[in-house]
């Protein structure tokens, strides 16, 4: 089999806005896709963590990813929750919209576009061109779990 | 052969058989004559032997051959079980622990090289001089068999140690032949008759063909079967002689003695059937099930229970009396299935108490102290989850009372108490929790000691800590980095061990207490929940959360007014039972956003405890006492201390439950 004709998992990414900048999570660690709903706030959490939600039964972390990239809120709220899985720790992250899911290979990569604002730029894999618009694409491992301590992956 | 899916099986059973080995080594340090344990310890060496061959880790497979050698020489007397020998079988018993513990890391034991130790082992073989030999059983059996014949059969070890205990008893073991006549119609029928005859003599212990094969028809014309019994051959044969269609029929005693030379024919063979035999043998009805899917069962339950709650806390159900009656049942049976799947969850504390014996000896010999360890309660049972976080700070607690808490031998003879210090591990019930305690007969802990370790390193104030009375002095031992040992040793004294114990307690929601007298001992008293994952819990608003406090601390709650409180240095205090405690308002403790301001005078208190400690807290409202399931926060929120674990409601909302440890 060739390889262009493969469904490649492995380069689809979900793309989502975050005020009025795209950003893209790759599909392997997104478990779904949320409405917005209340959450419960967690006494003495770090900063960037919004509490938790009871997801089905199940107790789910939410995290504020604007917070995490440093990046100011202009939304009220955000409107979708997108629940990440990472080594088998959930973990949801508001997000202002999900765009759609798109296909991101190397040839889209813009090398000559630089992001300069906010922290944790190490979340930031690089800059891509994806249907007509410049997208971030993001490291989840690092973005999510970066600065936790009892990280499942080690 | 891929063996990953059995990987876990394997490491299961590998353990249970070590453990067999561990616990058999230790009886014999203390009755080295009893060859049942030797046998014991052969069939779990093999065991594992078998195993590790299939599963491919060489290491193991390689040693515990040589292991087998050594037993076999001492089972049939030919090599004394001196302490050297013992010493040996314990070094290979670590062996094999850190090979699994390899295994069960990066799934491979060949980092480890069991060369020298098998060579050891080969040393004590041909090293073993006539003097070492004990008195062979086999001369003084001699003259008592008749006509004493060695077996055609081969028998395993387990049936070999039948024919030995029994023949100790003075009952006789008769080989039997058995030829069916050539046109014999039933086979197994008539096989049948022979055994249910013989039966009624004593005991058939082995056959051949096996009592399958004869049940299936698969075998000639004829079979051979041993039998123990107290009946003599004239009685045997007299029985048989009754069974038709048989052409003839043999009996021949015999003895023990005979088989070494049969077991040394047919080694191999003998040995393979060791595996069969064990599984014949029935150990209790008991199948062994996947941690997981008791935990998916147990999450099951939980789910069940909120929903359960969530249909009680409806109104409407009350007006009617059978849907009421109806309800009220269903609680009660959640309950039960609740407290059944709990009971399936629980394991005895002798699973984590089975491994100090070993540990004690080792530390005794490194410290060239003469100790000895009593366990009690090692059947009193605990959830699962819990055993597994209990034997680090165990064997921290053990250490701790080997190295710092008994004295050294003459120093004990000195101040006039046995040479051999004593230290008791004691686990029992006391309501909803477990309690287990360490207690040694040392030389308890010196108050004053850490009183000039606390000045010394600046903890408090010279005058703070001349005013200190004992328990708070003892409180120090648990800060980290404190110790009162002058040296470090390799066992302890780096003062990391006992804030270890306490932090891993109070995570599993226990309390650890100390009691000491000078010169008498001291004493930890580990105090656990029985079960992690449903409490029962106090629900409470504060400003517009919802919080849970577990029902094991609460004492009492009480009204109080803005007046009652008083000021010591900031702290608020309330008086409570003619003792002044310290009021924590949680709404500032767990920074709730207000959005209206609370001004009425009177305030809610939930008197809490925490240990020995008293604290009120002041809560905004009281929403009830109800059954919660613990949810985890998850990895994220692990540096979250003041909540142990969050909990859903029956409308689906969730409320927080509050660690008491880490509240005040």
């Amino acid at each position: 089999m060739e390889v262009g004709t493969v469904f490649n998992t492995q380069k689809q990414y979900v793309i989502f806005k975050l005020n009025e900048e795209y950003y893209a999570a790759n599909v392997s660690y997104i478990v779904s896709i949320e409405k917005y709903m209340p959450v419960t706030r967690v006494p003495m959490a770090r900063k960037s963590t919004l509490g938790i939600i009871n997801l089905r039964g199940e107790v789910i972390t939410i995290v504020d990813v604007k917070s995490i990239l440093g990046i100011p809120d202009k939304q009220a709220s955000g409107s979708r929750i997108m629940i990440t899985e990472i080594s088998n720790s959930k973990i949801g992250m508001v997000v202002d919209s999900v765009v759609e899911v798109a296909e991101i290979t190397s040839s889209m990569m813009q090398d000559n576009v630089m992001v300069f604002q906010g922290k944790n730029r190490e979340a930031i894999t690089g800059v891509a061109y994806v249907n007509d618009k410049y997208v971030m694409v993001l490291d989840m491992e690092s973005l999510l779990w970066g600065d936790v301590v009892e990280c499942p992956l080690t | 052969m891929d063996t990953s899916g059995y990987m876990s099986l394997f490491l299961e059973e590998s353990r249970e058989h070590l453990d067999n080995i561990n616990n058999k080594l230790l009886m014999l340090e203390k009755d080295n004559q009893d060859s049942g344990i030797i046998d014991d310890i052969f069939r779990s060496a093999h065991t594992l032997k078998g195993m590790a061959g299939t599963m491919g880790f060489n290491s193991i497979s390689s040693l515990t051959h040589s292991m087998e050698s050594v037993l076999d020489e001492v089972r049939k007397n030919q090599l004394f079980l001196s302490p050297l020998v013992i010493d040996l079988l314990f070094q290979c018993y670590d062996f094999l622990e850190l090979c699994l513990k390899d295994i069960e890391l990066v799934g491979d034991d060949s980092q480890r090289d069991p060369t020298e130790l098998e060579e050891n082992l080969k040393q004590l073989i041909s090293k073993n001089t006539a003097k070492e030999i004990r008195p062979a059983k086999s001369d003084e059996q001699e003259s008592k068999g008749v006509e004493p014949k060695a077996s055609t059969m081969e028998l395993d070890e387990y049936q070999k140690d039948i024919i030995r205990q029994s023949e100790m008893q003075g009952f006789n073991t008769y080989e039997i032949k058995i030829v069916l006549v050539s046109d014999c119609l039933l086979k197994s029928a008539r096989a049948y008759i022979v055994f249910r005859e013989l039966e009624t003599l004593g005991e058939i212990i082995a056959s051949r063909p096996s009592a399958e094969d004869l049940e299936d028809e698969t075998f000639g014309n004829t079979f051979s079967l041993i039998l123990v019994t107290s009946s003599d051959i004239s009685s045997v044969r007299r029985v048989l002689d009754q069974i038709t269609e048989l052409e003839s029929i043999e009996i021949n005693q015999i003895e023990t003695g005979s088989y070494k030379q049969v077991e040394q024919d047919a080694g191999a063979a003998a040995k393979e059937n060791d595996d069969d035999s064990s599984v014949k043998r029935k150990i209790g009805q008991s199948i062994r099930v996947d941690i997981e899917r008791l935990d998916l069962l147990m999450n099951l339950v939980s789910e069940l229970i909120i929903v359960k709650n969530r249909i009680q806390n409806e109104n409407y159900y009350r007006q009617d009396k059978s849907i009421s009656e109806s309800v009220e049942y269903l609680g009660r049976v959640t309950n039960d299935l609740h407290d059944a799947v709990m009971k399936v969850r629980m394991v005895p504390v002798e699973i984590v108490f089975n491994r100090f014996p070993r540990i004690v000896r080792s530390l005794a010999k490194e410290t060239s102290k003469s100790v000895e360890l009593i366990t009690k309660g090692a059947g009193t049972e605990v959830d699962r989850t819990i055993i597994d976080e209990l034997s680090e700070p165990l064997i921290h607690l053990i250490r701790n009372s080997v190295d710092h808490g008994l004295e050294t031998p003459e120093e004990r003879v000195a101040s006039g108490k046995p040479e051999t210090g004593v230290i008791v591990l004691n686990a029992y019930h006391e309501g909803n929790n477990v309690v287990i305690e360490v207690t040694d007969d040392g030389r308890g802990i010196d108050t004053e000691k850490i009183r000039e370790q606390i000045i010394k390193k600046g903890l408090a104030s010279e005058e703070a800590a001349v005013e200190m009375d004992e328990s708070r002095l003892i409180s120090y031992i648990f800060n980290p980095g404190f110790t009162t040992s002058e040296s470090v040793s390799n066992i302890s004294g780096r003062g990391v061990g006992l804030d270890v114990v306490k932090t891993s307690i109070e995570s599993l929601g226990g309390v650890v207490e100390v009691s000491t007298a000078s010169g008498k001992g001291t004493s930890f008293h580990i105090r656990l929940p029985i079960t992690l994952s449903i409490i029962k819990a106090l629900l409470v608003k504060v400003a517009d959360e919802k919080y849970a406090l577990p029902f094991g601390n609460v004492i009492e709650l009480m009204e109080a007014r803005e007046s009652q409180i008083t000021k010591l240095k900031k702290q608020e205090l309330i008086r409570f039972r003619s003792h002044l405690i310290p009021v924590i308002r949680l709404d500032r403790l767990l920074e709730c956003p207000r959005k209206t301001k609370n001004d009425s005078d009177r305030m809610i208190m939930v008197i809490v405890k925490k240990g020995d400690k008293t604290y009120a807290l002041v809560v905004d409202d009281l929403i009830g006492q109800q059954e919660i399931v613990i949810k985890s926060l998850g990895k994220y929120l692990s540096d979250v201390q003041v909540v142990s674990g969050a909990t859903i409601l029956g409308d689906g909302s969730i409320a927080l439950i509050l660690d008491m440890n880490h509240v005040a």
